[in-house]
Parts: structure tokens; sequence; C-alpha cells
């Protein structure tokens, strides 16, 4: 047994599976984009682009770009002008149980920002997350590289045994809860030391505005791309993630809305074909469809076989965050303009407004302009699930890193 | 619309495919413009689903409503003062439960066809009857449960009745041994739940194997094998295992629910589930709702002549289930006979938030 800050901490556990590092994770804060750890950052994306068995994972493949060296540069740049910044000391993450790949990104927002890290993964085993922890223990055979192992660890136990939640959140400067709502209030009644802090992703709610116009005059090869981005954005989640769109808006005059709707739908009933939809999910969306009818002024359903249902609305209701839908199911609603949108959209819940044919700073400036609540991100239509330093409203590297002024 | 009444004059496995075709689209088209009439929700959706009943060839083209809608909205036809009892699925507590609404004639008519359709098995007149449960499951009567409105929609079938288990759900083989004495010589309904005669009937007897003689007995249960698969028990265990411990060996499973109590679907001699010119079932595929081949699997529709008072008429069940033929199972009865293979099956879901624990 060892005391740290006061906390009782045992070193080995059996009730916690280490898929790699410290029993005892020592926290020795860097400055921001550490070079010694950029270079193994760099060196890990090498190793899993050279893994044979993360081939078949496209969402690895896609972390092991995002924390390529020359990417790594791109973002060390944006934060060109800060000076002094030091990591707060140990993170502790609770990573999502239903997208594998996340606590990955979750770690080296950790890593960036000059921190140790406990990251909790799920102990549904993902072998996403094996692959790359197992890239990670290779690594650490290196003498150079032993850093990681002494101030990291990933760990997977049973999220009922509040205990060990509890034991992690005393030794942590700040807590990183994916999730949403419900995990949130569970890991809420594990208390933090007092200067600790949180971060938290809870339940979000992402929407599109889209431009008839724009879309009316794409070519057929752009149509096709659109729609393959927007598949990406939705069907690829089951559009259950915080930042898929459920509601379109969309902004045009007279006959352009019809036209650019049918259009646009179309492509994406094509789209819609290489989505898996399970027979539990088609009754679950048809069920979803009917209830929503029985509830919502609607004006008309279109129906592309059980793969895309779209919505289009009358009126909209009080709370438009509760027009939500699942497997491919939307809604859509017309507007005159930017301005006439976005005031349905004043909630704290409001989180991606991903854009087709529209100006993203002028989405920006509104926001502002207008005071919002809501609209932490403003992306181009197929970036939706792109994450990066900035993230939920949050910039990554300044929430967990502090400032010696 | 041509009523119940004269319905009910029909002989239950009487009509061959074209003439039921007939009386369904019939009857059915007409519930469904009743309910549009009569249950604004139920209206919301068809006139959201875009559904001209006009156009209608077959009540094959018929909408129908998820049978999840009746877990989360009050869906009913009639005027509150004209519900006459209000029945509930028997789901686990804290699940949502169905809720349906009755009126007296609903209701009148869902006992009328239980019987007809019953009574082409058990014969005509009334048997003694032993329940498979225990009394208190129908105490309250104003809220019945499924298994609640089960017992006592059966008891219509008794002469006599006994509940063999007690209120702590123990067999009281005491009070079945007398009531078989009674009764010595003539034919018994046993009626019960599926799990609950595995559990706390068939699983006692076996502790005194012979103790009771139901060779002259006939066993209608329902309920569902989901939690008898659980114990990997599987029919024909099922049947094989009762008939060693009491000789019982005329069973009969039924598929039903209490969505569309009444009309629901017995096992023949066969081991086929079938439909009677009460109620039908379409195998849907799921990609887009097309009408499965025989043989094919596909999710469950089922239709009942019965609901007035509630838009219940035509349900997308959770089951799948795979049509076996119509017309022409070798134990002679006319309509569609089929299997159902259980719940469809859990998918894993993607997307940020937690919904599943670990």
């Amino acid at each position: 047994m060892q005391k740290s800050g006061g906390a009782v901490i045992p070193m080995d556990n059996k009730d916690i599976v280490y898929l790699f590092g410290a029993r005892q994770v020592q926290p020795a804060p860097r400055e921001i984009f550490d070079e010694e750890v950029c270079d193994f950052l760099g060196k890990l994306s090498e190793e899993l682009r050279a893994d044979v068995r993360a081939k078949q994972y496209t969402d690895i493949l896609t972390f092991a770009f995002f924390i390529r060296r020359a990417n790594l540069k791109l973002m060390k740049e944006r934060y060109a002008d800060a000076a002094y910044m030091i990591g707060k000391g140990t993170v502790f993450h609770i990573a999502p149980s239903n997208v594998p790949i996340n606590f990955a990104y979750s770690w080296v927002f950790g890593l960036l920002s000059g921190n140790a890290n406990i990251v909790r993964v799920s102990m549904k085993d993902f072998i996403q997350v094996r692959i790359i922890c197992d890239a990670v223990d290779r690594l650490i055979l290196d003498e150079q590289y032993r850093w990681v192992e002494q101030e990291n660890a990933v760990v997977m136990y049973d999220h009922a045994k509040k205990e060990l939640t509890d034991l992690f959140s005393a030794q942590c400067q700040v807590r990183l809860i994916w999730g949403g709502d419900h995990t949130i209030e569970m890991i809420r009644q594990s208390k933090l030391p007092p200067r600790s802090t949180e971060i938290t992703f809870a339940d979000r709610y992402s929407f599109a505005l889209m431009d008839a116009k724009a879309v009316l005059d794409s070519s057929e090869q752009e149509m096709s791309r659109l729609a393959a981005n927007f598949y990406n954005d939705t069907y690829l989640m089951d559009q259950n993630a915080c930042s898929t769109p459920h509601m379109i808006c969309w902004i045009g005059e007279g006959e352009q809305y019809r036209k650019a709707q049918k259009r646009f739908w179309e492509h994406i009933s094509k789209e819609a074909e290489r989505y898996t939809l399970e027979d539990i999910k088609a009754s679950e969306k048809f069920t979803t469809l009917c209830s929503y009818l029985m509830e919502l002024d609607t004006k008309q359903t279109d129906r592309y076989q059980n793969l895309l249902y779209v919505i289009s609305l009358n009126k909209l209701p009080e709370n438009i965050t509760k027009l939500r839908g699942k497997y491919g199911l939307f809604f859509q609603k017309e507007f005159q303009n930017v301005q006439d949108t976005l005031v349905h959209l004043n909630d704290t819940r409001v989180q991606t407004c991903v854009i087709y044919g529209v100006d993203e700073k002028e989405i920006k400036k509104e926001v502002i302009h207008m005071h919002m609540l809501g609209i932490d991100r403003v992306v181009p239509i197929g970036k939706s699930l792109d994450i990066d330093l900035n993230w939920d409203g949050y910039d990554m590297i300044r929430g967990l890193s502090r400032k010696i002024g | 619309m041509i009523d119940m009444s004269e319905i009910l004059q029909l002989s239950p496995y009487g009509l061959p495919k074209e003439e039921k075709q007939k009386l369904f689209t019939e009857r059915l088209c007409g519930l469904t413009t009743y309910h549009k009439e009569h249950c604004a929700a139920y209206g919301n959706v068809l006139d959201g689903l875009q559904i001209d009943v006009d156009k209608v060839q077959t009540y094959e083209e018929l909408p129908f409503l998820p049978v999840q809608l009746f877990k989360t909205h009050a869906l009913k036809s009639v005027d509150d003062e004209e519900v006459f009892k209000t029945m509930t699925s028997s789901g686990t507590t804290g699940q949502a439960v169905s809720k349906i609404y009755l009126d007296r004639k609903t209701s009148a008519n869902q006992q009328k066809v239980l019987v007809k359709i019953v009574s082409e098995f058990t014969g005509k007149s009334r048997l003694p009857m032993l329940i498979i449960d225990s009394p208190s499951v129908v105490k309250d009567r104003k809220m019945f449960s499924a298994r609640g409105a089960g017992i006592l929609g059966f008891s219509i079938f008794a002469s006599d009745r006994q509940y063999v288990l007690n209120d702590d759900m123990q067999l009281d083989l005491e009070a079945v041994q007398k009531f078989l004495q009674k009764h010595n010589g003539e034919k018994i309904l046993l009626f019960g739940f599926t799990f609950m005669i595995w559990q706390h009937f068939y699983k006692e007897l076996l502790k005194n194997p012979n103790c009771i003689d139901l060779r002259n007995a006939i066993l209608i249960h329902g309920g569902g094998w989901k939690k008898l698969a659980n114990e990997a028990v599987s029919p024909e265990e099922f049947r094989e295992r009762l008939k060693s411990v009491c000789g019982l060996s005329d069973i009969h499973d039924y598929y039903g629910m209490v969505e569309q109590t009444g009309s629901i679907y017995m096992q023949c001699e066969c081991g086929h589930l079938h439909t009677s010119i009460f109620s039908d079932v379409i195998m849907r595929r799921m990609k887009d709702f097309s009408v499965c081949d025989i043989g094919e699997k596909g999710v469950i529709q089922v239709l009942s002549l019965i609901p007035e008072s509630y838009p219940g008429h035509s349900i997308l069940t959770e089951d799948e289930g795979v049509l076996l033929g119509e017309d022409d199972c070798p134990c002679g009865r006319k309509g569609k006979y089929f299997e159902v293979l259980g719940r469809i099956k859990n998918a894993e879901v993607r997307g940020c938030s937690d919904t599943y624990g670990q």
C-alpha cells in the first residue's frame, strides 16, 4: 500500500484490468505539445499504419492519420502564441461504451496538453482498443518511450464498482466524462478533490442547414459526393452520435425548396442502400416514425422503403431538440434565411450546425450577434464526426492545461 | 362494414383463402376507416403515411401500428365513459406495459371469438378446469393483466374450477387430487402460462411422478417460450416431460397477445399455429415491409376482426415467424398455419450516448 494525496492506493487491485501502463500513474506535467509526446504519437501513428490487424478498421486508420507527425505540427502551430502552458497533472478519462476509438482521442488530448492519464475503457473489450493498446505495449519496450508507461494507464473495470471510480477520481486534476447525461450523473457520484475540474460531454443536439439553390446548382458528381458525406455524418453512427444532424433546415424560396429536397433525398436514399438496417432497428425506426406522426404537425412523410424516412413539418414543436431520428429518420422544414432558422435553435443542448451552401463564418457571427446559448461547431456536411482539439465547445488543450502567468 | 355478429355465425376454420380474403378486406378496411374517424392519433398516423383506404385492393395493403405504440400512447376510439375495462400486458417491473381500452361490445366479442376458437379443440360442453396459476393474479378486476385476462377468458370453458397454485405459488397437490377425484371419469381442461406450468407445476410433479393422472385431460397454454428457451427447454421437451410425469398428452400451445385478446392462434395436432377466420398473420420483410414467401422468415403482423374500441386490428409485432402454408395443413383446418420463432434479436447500436451501461 502506498499513500498518495491522502488516498490509499492498492498497488494491484484484481478488479482492474490494465491494458497497458502503470499500476500507479506518476504525474510529471509537461509543456503542451511536448516534443517527447509528439515524437511518441508520431511513432504510434507509424506503428498503427503498419499493423496488419489495424488495416481493416477505418476508425483506427483515421486515428493513426490524426496523430501523424505532420498533423501534430499543424495542431501545434495553432497554439504558437500560447507560451508557458503546462499540463495540470493527471487526467482521468471516462470513455464511452459505444464508440470504440473514442478513448484514443481522449487520451491524445490528455497527452498533448501535457498530462499523465488514466483512461477507463468499456468492459465490452473492443478489438480496436486491444489493437491500439498492443501497439503502445510494443513501443514502450523501447527505453525512450518508457515514460509513457509510467505516466499513463488504460484500465477496464466493472462500472458498478463505484469505489474504483472514487479512487481514480481522487487522484486526478481533471476528469473527462464522455458518454452523455446518464454517465455524467453516475460518475459525479464520485467526489473530485477541491482543485480538480471536470469536462463533460453531455447529450447534445445537432442539425443541418442547407441552401436549396446550392443543391439545385450542384453537378451530379457533387451530389454523389454530398450524399456520401451526409451518409458518413448520419447512418455511419446509426444517427446516434451527438454531432449527427436530425433536423434539416432549408433556406431558399418558392419552388426551390421542393425541388432541392427531392433531389437531395433521392441521392441519400441511393446512398443509404449500403446501410445495414437490422430488423430490430427497422422496427424501432417505424415505431419512432409513427410516434412522431401522432404528436407532430406534419405536412408530408417521404419513405424510401424503410431505409430513409423524411418528415416534413408544418410547424415546429416548442422544443426542437426533441426531434430526434434514428437509423435514417430525418425532419425537415423551410426557413427564410439564417437568422430565421437560428431563432429556433437557441438552446444549450444544440452542438453542431452542419452546413451546405451556407457561409460558415456567417453562422458563427450570427451565434454571437444573436446571443445564442447553443451551437458550438459549424462544419460542412461530411465533417460532423471529425474530432478536433476544439470539441463540443471546449478548447481541449486549454481546458486540460494551466497557464503560468 | 360487416358486423361481428354475422362473422360469429361462421365456422372458425371453414373459410378457404379467397373467401377469407374478401371478408378480411371488407371488415378491416371498414375498421381502418372507423378508427381513423374516431381516434385522432391513429388518424394522424394514417395521414402521415399517406394512406388512402379507398384505394386499398386487399387487406395486405392496409397500414399497421407497431405494438410498442400501445405502451407509449393511450389509443382508443371510444369516449372515456364507454371504457368498460382496461387490459395491460404483463411487463416486468419498470417496463412500460401496453394499455388496451375495451368497451362492452369489443370485450364481449373477444369472449365470443375465444369460445368459437377454443371449443373446436375442447368440444362444445364445459369441462372441469384446473388453472395452473394462483388466484391472486385475478384479484384486481379493474386492471387486467394479460395473465389475469387469459385466466378469466378461459374460465368460460369451465364447469368447475380449481386453482392449482396457492398465493405463494406453491403447488396445492391435495386440492388437485380432490378435484380430480370429484370429476373422476370426466375430461379435464388445464390452462396456464407456459413458464408457470414448467416452473411451478412440472418441476413439483417431478418430485413425485404420477401422483396425479392426467391422461384424460387437455392442456392449453400460452405466453411464449422466451423464459423456457433461457432454461434450454424446447417445445418438444416440454411436451415429453409433461407426459412422463402425469400422462398428459393432449397439449396445445397458443399464440396471442393482450393487444388482440380473443382471436388467438391455436396449435393443432400437427404442432402448427393456426389463423382462424377471426385473425390473420402476414410475415413482413423489414427492409421494405413487403410480404414474405411461404417458408421465409419475417416479422409477424397480426390482424384481428374484433377491435372496435381501440385501433388494434392491424399490429406489427416484434416477433419473428415463418408462414408454413395456407388451407393445406394435414389437420384439415383452413387458414394460414405458421411458426413463431421468438423476438427479433437485439442489435448493437452505435453513437455517443451510453445507452447500454457497460
